[in-house]
């Protein structure tokens, strides 16, 4: 691609992206969050000060000490809450997305697979699937988690395959659905014609078809596994850390009592804050992503309707 | 215009879906640089001799043993087309040899892909990889369609015209510079005055490119147009075959007949059209002796017991017709 047509692109995303508030906002909290665990990653977030047990540390009000990593108060641990929430983005963002990643890759390449080629790989394919399917994805995460050996319970690839188990198996049966009435349109068999690979035909001309979807799917399986991650760490499941946001909520209501006294309140809202903020933000991104790849919708842009 | 030497000759061609014969035994041949057209009914098998020409038959599709199609590649390579292997079919004639404009333009083109990528992915299914000679052909015959190729290399079919996608899908099958291009149905789908310049642009492309069309249609209006020979096809079977001027000013098979006289005329009042009556046969259940006979207004006893055998009439002239034959 030629520079100018790279910078015509680039000005229509941009476009795209600054149309309505609401996906501004979602691109400025993803930017943030982005930078945040970045910098966690780099280094240039502080570490956590050590953790000071006794009533007197834990849960403090907000103070200006240290700017600004007090203003939420402190933690279970006496640590500073808005440094835990920060330095909690890294791993949860890297779960989410490889979880996400693996998902979609799976589900992608079994329903293609399945929904383009038919007979008996697709027969076989779809056992796979609708088994997959049968399986309650959260409650088997759940008992892996639980049976874990500790040192693989904060081991984020683990974590990944774990909440993404069989959740890519709608998926799969999305794609393959997409695929069987794809394949039988006229410019596949076009396509057919010209002498494209099936290989090429099902990754590349039905795949870019169902670009839009697969984006839509890759944020909201991302969604999905912030939420079981967290969900997972809230139900106690994995090692007490003060970087989890599955955790202070957890530790909110179980050592701060969050739900009958004000002590805790910041400490239980903060992270759910934090992880609505983040879900919302993903979820408004999916939706400005079809308009990216699809070109249909693409044009209005363009014409600036 | 040099007609004496065939180009492709189509012998004994039978093709059945399942266990339905939908084409029994045809033979034509077209010669260097003219328009041999295909006409008839929907169903009437012409799209699926076509489609036996380029090996791009569904799977439930059989090809009849019998079957021989040759293509003379030049002075002295004659190919059986139906005898060769699939890999080398597709690599040495598919688009290299014998190229098709398919039906239904507005849906052939993968609407998010973009039009350059059509060419370059054609080219490269064929082994080319030479990016800028795909490129530069491309203007040249995007030019030659008379589309402006900077802006149209870059747009998604989704955002162009009827016209625009039937003149990209026509040179997208002159890439690799073929010297049989199959036109099946060009013009459907669009309308009058874009039906017309793709006609003249077709007429322009074939003497431009040395090509020779095989052109399948129900227009007839079309075919009077452009053709140089037709054939009219029913039930499967080729009835008559003909010069266009004999066609239209002589026709002899009672269906040709009919067909000629359901085209309205300019210029001319008429209550209503004449059609020809009855339905298009079932496959399933063809009728006994000559398959046009409970539509044909002149059908006698031999029509309905044996099927007549196409014969020669003169030179470039063929028909299947009791009536004709005696």
């Amino acid at each position: 691609m030629s520079l100018s047509t790279t910078l015509s692109t680039l000005r229509l995303v941009s476009r795209i992206y600054t149309k309505s508030p609401s996906t501004i906002f979602s691109l400025i909290v993803i930017t943030l969050y982005t930078v945040g665990a970045l910098a966690t990653v780099l280094g240039l977030v502080p570490p956590l000060p050590p953790a000071k047990g006794g009533w007197e540390y834990i849960y403090q009000p907000p103070s200006a000490r240290d700017f600004p990593w007090y203003i939420l108060g402190t933690d279970f641990t006496g640590r500073p809450l808005l440094l835990a929430i920060v330095r909690g983005i890294s791993t949860t963002l890297a779960v989410a997305f490889l979880s996400a990643v693996i998902t979609v890759t799976i589900g992608v390449a079994l329903g293609l697979i399945s929904g383009y080629l038919g007979g008996i790989v697709d027969e076989i394919f779809s056992i796979i699937i609708n088994v997959a399917l049968t399986i309650p994805t959260y409650l088997l995460a759940l008992i892996l988690v639980a049976t874990l050996p500790a040192e693989l319970k904060t081991n984020i690839l683990v974590l990944a395959g774990i909440l993404s188990i069989t959740a890519w198996a709608s998926l799969a049966r999305a794609v393959r659905a997409q695929t069987l009435s794809l394949r039988k349109r006229e410019f596949i068999d076009v396509a057919k014609t010209l002498g494209f690979s099936a290989w090429k035909i099902m990754f590349d001309e039905i795949l870019r078809f169902m670009a839009p979807f697969i984006a839509m799917s890759l944020t909201l399986a991302m969604c999905n596994a912030v939420y079981g991650y967290t969900g997972l760490a809230f139900l106690g499941l994995m090692p007490i850390s003060s970087e989890n946001w599955g955790i202070q909520i957890y530790m909110a209501i179980r050592a701060g009592g969050a739900l009958y006294s004000d002590r805790a309140i910041l400490a239980l809202w903060s992270p759910i804050i934090t992880i609505v903020l983040l879900q919302y933000a993903l979820i408004n991104i999916a939706k400005t992503m079809e308009a990216i790849f699809n070109p249909a919708l693409r044009v209005s842009y363009i014409k600036g309707e | 215009m040099n007609t004496i030497k065939p180009l492709i000759e189509v012998r004994n061609l039978g093709v059945s879906y399942l266990n339905i014969k939908v084409i029994s035994n045809i033979d034509f041949t077209v010669f260097k640089g003219e328009v041999f057209a295909l006409v008839g009914e929907s169903g009437c098998g012409k799209s699926t001799a076509a489609n036996a020409i380029l090996r791009i038959l569904p799977e439930i599709a059989s090809i009849d043993p019998t079957s021989i199609i040759t293509y003379h590649k030049d002075d002295l390579n004659s190919l059986n087309l139906l005898a060769m292997d699939e890999q080398v079919f597709s690599r040495e004639i598919r688009w290299r040899e014998i190229s098709m404009v398919f039906q239904g333009a507005l849906n052939s083109l993968n609407p998010v892909i973009k039009i350059r990528d059509h060419f370059t992915e054609t080219a490269r299914a064929h082994g080319i990889k030479d990016r800028k000679w795909i490129l530069d052909r491309a203007r040249e015959l995007l030019e030659a369609v008379k589309l402006d190729p900077d802006r149209v290399l870059n747009l998604y079919p989704i955002e162009m015209s009827g016209g625009m996608k039937q003149r990209t899908l026509i040179a997208l099958a002159l890439l690799l510079n073929p010297k049989f291009v199959i036109l099946d149905e060009p013009t459907t789908a669009l309308d009058v005055l874009i039906q017309r310049e793709i006609i003249s642009l077709l007429k322009d492309l074939k003497n431009k490119f040395n090509l020779t069309y095989m052109l399948i249609t129900h227009d007839i209006a079309l075919v009077a147009d452009i053709a140089d020979r037709i054939a009219i096809m029913y039930a499967g079977r080729i009835v008559e075959e003909a010069d266009i001027y004999d066609i239209f000013y002589k026709p002899l098979h009672p269906y040709t007949q009919g067909l000629l006289m359901s085209v309205p005329k300019l210029g001319e009042f008429k209550e209503e059209i004449v059609t020809i009556p009855g339905m298009p046969p079932d496959y399933r259940n063809l009728p006994s002796g000559c398959k046009f006979h409970p539509r044909c207004p002149y059908a006698m006893d031999i029509c309905r017991k044996e099927e007549p055998p196409i014969i020669k009439l003169d030179r470039e002239r063929r028909i299947a017709c009791w009536i004709h034959l005696r």
